[in-house]
C-alpha cells in the first residue's frame, strides 16, 4: 500500500512539475509575442508620429532656438507667436471658409448620389449595366492629370449637349456658352452628377455595401407599397449608415487635401492646399514680407502654417475616429 | 417617348404592390393616381391614356430594370459630361496642333506629338522612374499593410489608440504636407553642423552612427534606403490597412476555433484560412496602391506633364503622353488582373 502510494505521489508529482513547466513556458512566449508586437506598432507608430511632434516641436519655439544645438524637441523659449505669425499670413479665417466652402459641398453631394448610382448598380438588373459598371472602374483608374485641360475647357465653354447653344438660336441666351470656372459651379456640378473627386471609388464601396444588404427589407417594403425611391430612403438609407460615414470622410479629406484641381478650376479662390503649398516661396521671394530672412528663421512660422491645415481634420477624425473605425470594417467594402 | 417611362418611372410602387400584394393596391391606388393625374396634366394630356396602357403591358422585370436604370442616370450624365467629352476633347487634343486665342483651334498633325513623345528622352527617363518606384512599392506596401493589419486586429490594450494613429495617413496624407514634412531635407545642403535642426530627415547622423559601428558604406547605405523607404511606406499604406484590417474582420471565428480543434499552429492558421480569405483585397488593393501612385500628381511623369501644361502651353503634346501613359497603366492593370484571378480564393457567397 505504502509503495503504491509512494509511486503514486510520486508520479502525480512529476506531472505536476511537468505541467508547470510547460505553463510558464506558455505565459513566458506569449508574453514575448507580446512584447514584439508591441514594439512593433509603438515603433511604427513613432514613424506616422514623428512629423507631427517635430512640426509641434519646432512651432512652439523661438526662431531663436533654431540655433541652439541643445535643443532638439523641447524648446528653451517657448510661444505662440509662430501660430500667430502663420494665422496672420494665411489670412487663416477666410482662407479656411473658402477651404469649407469648396470641399463640404460637393463631399455631401456626392454623398448623396454616388448612393443612388451604387444602389442603381447594386440591385437592379438593366442593359448595359455591366459596361456602365466597367465605365465607373474606368474613371477611376484613369488619372485626373488625363482629362484635367479638356475639363478645363469644358468649364470654360460650358454647353451642356448643346443645350446653351439652342437657347442661343432661339434668343434666349446672349451666348453658346458660360464660363463657370472661377464659380463653386465647377465643383457642385461634378459633384451632383457623381462625377466629382474619386467618385468611382465611392460608388464601388456603396454598391458592395448595397449588395451585402438583405433583400428580405426591401421586398417587404415593396409589398407595404413603398416605389423604389421611398424603398432607398426610408430602408437603405438610415441603414447604411457605416458606407455613409465612410464615403463622407474620405471624400471630405480627399476635397480638403486636394492642391490640383483647385488651383485649375478656381484660380481666384485661395483655399488651404494651394496656399500652404506655396507658403514658403511665397515668405521667402523678393517683396514677401519675410524676404532675406534667414530660412532657418522662418521655419517655425511655416510649421505652424502646417500644423494650422492639419488642425481641422485632426479634430473632425478625433471626434469621428471610433465611428470612422468602425464605419469600414462594417461598410462591407469587402463584401 | 421619354415622358412616357417617365410617367411609369413616377410611381412604380402600384406595380410593385400589385405583383406582390394584391390587397393594399385599393388602399394606395388613388392617391397614386391622384399624384400621377397632377404630374400628366402639367405635361402632356391627350398622350395620358395611350401611355396607362403601355404601363399596364410593362412588366415587373422591365419596369425593375428601367428603375434601376433611373437610379443611375444622375452618373451616365455627369459621365457623359465630365469624363467623356473632355476624354474625347483629350484624344483629338493628343491628335492635333492646339492653338488657344479667344477660343481654342485644333489641327490635325499626323500623329506628330505621339512620335514626338518617343523621341523625348525625359519621358523616357520619367517613366522609367515612375515605373520603377513602383515595381519597388507596390509589394513592399502589400505586405507591410496586411501585416499592420494582422496585428491590429488582435486583441490587445490600447487597440482603438493604435488604430486611430494608423489611419491617421488616410487622414493627413496628401502631397501637400507629404512636401513640406519632407520639403525640408531638400535644402540639407544648406545646413551645417549645429542648425541641421531644420532638417526633419537626417540621416546623417545615422550614416556616422552606422560608420562608426564599423560597418561597410554598402551595407550602410542599404539601410538607409530602407529607413528612408520605411517612411514612404507607412504614410502610403493608410487605406490598404483599412481595407485588410475590414476582411480580417469578416472571417467567420468559427474558422478559427475549427482550426484550434485540429491542433494547427499560428502559421498555418494565417496560410490556410488569414490569407485565402483576404485574397480578393489583395487584387482590391494592389489595383488602388498602382492607381494611386500613377495618379499622384508629384510623380515624374505628371509633373513633366504639368510643366507642359503650365510653363510651354504645349497642351497637345501633354495629351498625347498622357494617353501614352494611361494606355501603359492599363496594360500593367489588365495584367494583375489575369494574373490575381487565378491566386484568388472567393468563398461560396
Amino acid at each position: 500500500m505504502n509503495i503504491t502510494k509512494a509511486i503514486v505521489s510520486q508520479f502525480t508529482a512529476h506531472k505536476g512539475k511537468k505541467t508547470d513547466k510547460r505553463l510558464w513556458l506558455n505565459i513566458i512566449s506569449k508574453f514575448i509575442g507580446k512584447l514584439a508586437v508591441s514594439l512593433i506598432l509603438i515603433g511604427l507608430a513613432y514613424v506616422i508620429l514623428y512629423p507631427l511632434i517635430f512640426c509641434i516641436s519646432q512651432a512652439i519655439r523661438l526662431p531663436a532656438d533654431m540655433y541652439d544645438p541643445r535643443v532638439i524637441y523641447i524648446p528653451q523659449h517657448f510661444t505662440w507667436q509662430n501660430f500667430k505669425d502663420a494665422w496672420s499670413f494665411l489670412e487663416y479665417p477666410r482662407i479656411l471658409m473658402n477651404t469649407i466652402n469648396v470641399s463640404l459641398w460637393p463631399t455631401l453631394l456626392q454623398l448623396c448620389t454616388c448612393a443612388l448610382a451604387g444602389y442603381g448598380f447594386a440591385r437592379f438588373k438593366f442593359k448595359g449595366k455591366g459596361l456602365m459598371f466597367g465605365l465607373v472602374i474606368l474613371t477611376f483608374i484613369v488619372p485626373p492629370q488625363t482629362i484635367s485641360v479638356t475639363t478645363y475647357t469644358t468649364f470654360r465653354y460650358f454647353d451642356p449637349f448643346y443645350i446653351f447653344s439652342g437657347l442661343n438660336l432661339v434668343g434666349i441666351m446672349p451666348a453658346d456658352y458660360i464660363d463657370i470656372t472661377d464659380t463653386l459651379w465647377s465643383f457642385i456640378l461634378p459633384a451632383l452628377f457623381a462625377s466629382g473627386i474619386k467618385s468611382g471609388l465611392f460608388i464601388f464601396v456603396y454598391r458592395q455595401f448595397f449588395r451585402g444588404f438583405p433583400k428580405e427589407l426591401e421586398e417587404a417594403a415593396y409589398i407595404d407599397g413603398c416605389g423604389s425611391f421611398e424603398t432607398f430612403l426610408k430602408i437603405l438609407v438610415p441603414n447604411a449608415v457605416p458606407a455613409f460615414v465612410t464615403v463622407f470622410l474620405l471624400s471630405l479629406v480627399w476635397y480638403y487635401n486636394d492642391y490640383y484641381t483647385v488651383p485649375l478650376f478656381l484660380p481666384q479662390t485661395e483655399v488651404l492646399s494651394s496656399s500652404l503649398n506655396d507658403m514658403f516661396t511665397n515668405m521667402t521671394t523678393v517683396g514677401g514680407l519675410y524676404a532675406g530672412v534667414d530660412e532657418v528663421l522662418i521655419y517655425p512660422i511655416w510649421r505652424a502654417g502646417i500644423i494650422l491645415y492639419i488642425l481641422p481634420l485632426l479634430i473632425m477624425f478625433l471626434l469621428f475616429q471610433r465611428k470612422f473605425t468602425e464605419s469600414i470594417a462594417r461598410s462591407g467594402i469587402v463584401g | 417617348m421619354a415622358e412616357a417611362v417617365n410617367n411609369d418611372a413616377l410611381n412604380p410602387a402600384e406595380e410593385n404592390s400589385e405583383a406582390n400584394a394584391p390587397k393594399k393596391v385599393k388602399k394606395i391606388k388613388p392617391e397614386k393616381v391622384k399624384a400621377k393625374k397632377e404630374k400628366s396634366t402639367k405635361k402632356s394630356e391627350p398622350s395620358d391614356n395611350s401611355k396607362k396602357k403601355n404601363r399596364k403591358r410593362m412588366s415587373y422585370e422591365r419596369k425593375q430594370s428601367f428603375v434601376g436604370f433611373m437610379f443611375t442616370l444622375p452618373w451616365l450624365i455627369g459621365f457623359l459630361m465630365f469624363f467623356f467629352i473632355p476624354a474625347i476633347k483629350s484624344i483629338n487634343f493628343s491628335l492635333s496642333d492646339v492653338k488657344i486665342f479667344e477660343d481654342y483651334a485644333t489641327e490635325w498633325n499626323n500623329f506628330q506629338n505621339y512620335s514626338n513623345i518617343f523621341k523625348d528622352a525625359t519621358f523616357l527617363r520619367n517613366l522609367s522612374s515612375t515605373f520603377g518606384d513602383l515595381a519597388i512599392n507596390v509589394p513592399i506596401i502589400l505586405v507591410f499593410s496586411l501585416f499592420v493589419a494582422v496585428l491590429l486586429n488582435r486583441k490587445f490594450i490600447g487597440r482603438g489608440i493604435a488604430r486611430a494613429v494608423f489611419f491617421l495617413p488616410v487622414i493627413v496624407t496628401t502631397g501637400v504636407v507629404m512636401t513640406a514634412f519632407n520639403g525640408a531635407s531638400d535644402t540639407s545642403a544648406v545646413f551645417e553642423g549645429d542648425v541641421s535642426n531644420g532638417i526633419m530627415f537626417s540621416t546623417m547622423n545615422a550614416t556616422e552612427v552606422l560608420g562608426s559601428l564599423g560597418l561597410g558604406e554598402q551595407i550602410t547605405g542599404y539601410m538607409i534606403a530602407i529607413s528612408d523607404r520605411i517612411f514612404d511606406v507607412v504614410w502610403d499604406s493608410g487605406i490598404q490597412i483599412i481595407l485588410f484590417l475590414a476582411a480580417l474582420q469578416s472571417i467567420s471565428p468559427a474558422l478559427y476555433e475549427a482550426c484550434d480543434v485540429e491542433g494547427a499552429t499560428a502559421w498555418e492558421k494565417f496560410w490556410l484560412i488569414t490569407f485565402p480569405s483576404v485574397s480578393p483585397i489583395i487584387l482590391v488593393n494592389i489595383v488602388y496602391t498602382i492607381v494611386d501612385t500613377f495618379s499622384d500628381p508629384s510623380n515624374a511623369v505628371l509633373s513633366q506633364v504639368d510643366a507642359l501644361v503650365t510653363t510651354t502651353f504645349n497642351y497637345g503634346n501633354a495629351a498625347a503622353i498622357v494617353w501614352v501613359y494611361f494606355a501603359i497603366v492599363l496594360v500593367i492593370i489588365g495584367a494583375v488582373f489575369l494574373v490575381c484571378k487565378r491566386l484568388i480564393f472567393y468563398s461560396v457567397d
